[in-house]
């Protein structure tokens, strides 16, 4: 157990972390995404994965999109349930609400952006808080810390097991469809410009994708010991924001996840305490 | 270091977990080696296999009464959603309005009541997805209203000499919204 003044540092800590939930689940609300704003969108496509399968056979995220009420209600839910959890971040019944009605949201927005986009930290972030124990509460932060590790690394092993290192134009002809649209629109500036510029120089784009791939590598270093967390999510949110400059991917609903690593120290077991 | 791995303490933690995990671990293995992805269990191969192999792309967008739908100008998250759901919708459209799941399912069940109710469930209707460019343009900050020229688009840039260059463009769907 803790003592007072720890638990209390802890949980100013926790309360950062889910703060941040609240303003990357604040971002899908004023981007105009969350459940309010999917009412009356009628179209969307599954990939073959039955535990998405299981929410749209309930029928639940097209009878919430049919319904604006429902989703502004479900958005109020969330956002007041993560305030309530940013008050005490040890109520695990609260997290356990969060981490259902959050699978369920990123199931519904997945389903209606036709393209899976992996980044669901905001509902795994609390997967170690649903245990009440805290012993049990460790274990599962080391087992989501592992995922965490391991979703960063087997990227960099895919892209050495497909050879992708071996053609110099591979990153350039990645990063010819990342801004299209704004082509189209003639909604340019610095990043399209940087976009035109790794297209038309493969041996910088390679230089940078070989970079990405070390830096997914070096994560592995995680599986053996937890002194460079706070690198490895430093590195971890470096690789995020260049993305969203040179790919237009941003990791908003993803930061909260890495940011764990920032605390693993204070929510990790002690290894003697188990055995 | 045997008693330090993360497995072994659990096991002397509790066996259910330790269960539940090496289960977890088994699965995730056994859906890696057939390339699939999955929620828990993402198949993250992002960049890792260049399919296009050549400096161009294409993009979609809708035209309303002849103007252009913008989308570039919405917060990332929008301008995501718009982008890509217009592609998929595309696509649909392009596909004689039938989506991945109205291939995959008869292909992978047999039997032709449960084809039919998963396809009922797992696909958009037909008629609901008719809507769909109602929202779309409601979305994207346009009024669509009956009696309104939709004019779905695809264009194809080549990025090859630092510029973007349109190579062309197609109609590839034109109706009246009502």
């Amino acid at each position: 157990m803790l003592t007072g003044s720890l638990h209390t540092a802890q949980k100013n800590r926790l309360r950062m972390i889910f703060t941040i939930v609240l303003l990357e689940y604040l971002m899908f609300v004023f981007s105009g995404v969350s459940f309010s704003f999917l009412h009356g969108n009628t179209f969307y496509s599954l990939e073959a994965d039955p535990a998405t399968w299981l929410f749209y056979l309930a029928n639940l995220p097209q009878w919430i999109t049919a319904n604006q009420w429902a989703g502004i209600l479900l958005d109020t839910v969330i956002i007041t349930l993560i305030l309530l959890f940013i008050r005490n971040p040890y109520e695990n019944l609260i997290a356990l609400w969060l981490f259902q009605l959050l699978l369920l949201y990123y199931v519904t927005l997945m389903g209606h952006l036709v393209h899976h986009n992996f980044q669901f930290g905001f509902c795994l972030v609390f997967i170690p808080f649903i245990f009440r124990k805290e012993t049990n509460r460790q274990f599962a932060f080391e087992a989501a810390r592992y995922f965490l590790l391991f979703f960063y690394v087997s990227a960099a092993w895919w892209k050495l097991y497909y050879h992708s290192l071996s053609d110099i134009s591979h990153f350039s002809h990645l990063a010819s469809s990342q801004f299209t649209p704004y082509y189209l629109e003639a909604n340019t500036g610095v990043r399209t410009a940087f976009n035109l510029y790794l297209v038309s120089h493969p041996w910088f784009g390679w230089s940078l994708f070989v970079a990405s791939v070390l830096l997914e590598l070096v994560i592995a270093v995680g599986f053996f010991t937890k002194r460079f967390d706070k690198w490895i999510a430093i590195l971890i949110l470096i690789f995020h924001f260049s993305n969203w400059f040179m790919m237009d991917i941003a990791p908003l609903g993803q930061i909260a996840f890495v940011c764990l690593l920032f605390i693993s120290k204070n929510l990790s077991l002690n290894n003697k305490q188990v055995i | 270091m045997m008693q330090h791995a993360y497995l072994y303490r659990l096991f002397r933690h509790s066996k259910p977990a330790f269960i539940f995990v090496v289960c977890f671990i088994l699965f995730y293995a056994a859906t890696i080696s057939k390339k699939m992805d999955m929620i828990f269990f993402p198949y993250n191969n992002m960049y890792a296999i260049d399919f296009s192999a050549n400096a161009g792309s294409s993009t979609y967008a809708i035209k309303i009464n002849g103007n252009p739908v913008k989308i570039t100008g919405n917060l990332y998250w929008k301008k995501d959603m718009l982008e890509t759901s217009l592609n998929g919708y595309c696509r649909y459209l392009k596909h004689n309005r039938k989506v991945f799941l109205h291939d995959y399912i008869p292909y992978k069940f047999k039997n032709e009541q449960l084809q039919h109710r998963l396809i009922d469930k797992l696909t958009p209707g037909e008629k609901q997805a008719y809507q769909w460019p109602k929202w779309f343009a409601n979305a994207a900050g346009y009024v669509l209203k009956p009696g309104d020229e939709i004019e779905f688009m695809e264009y194809r840039f080549n990025l090859a000499e630092g510029q973007a260059a349109m190579l062309d463009s197609a109609a590839i769907y034109k109706t009246t919204f009502r």
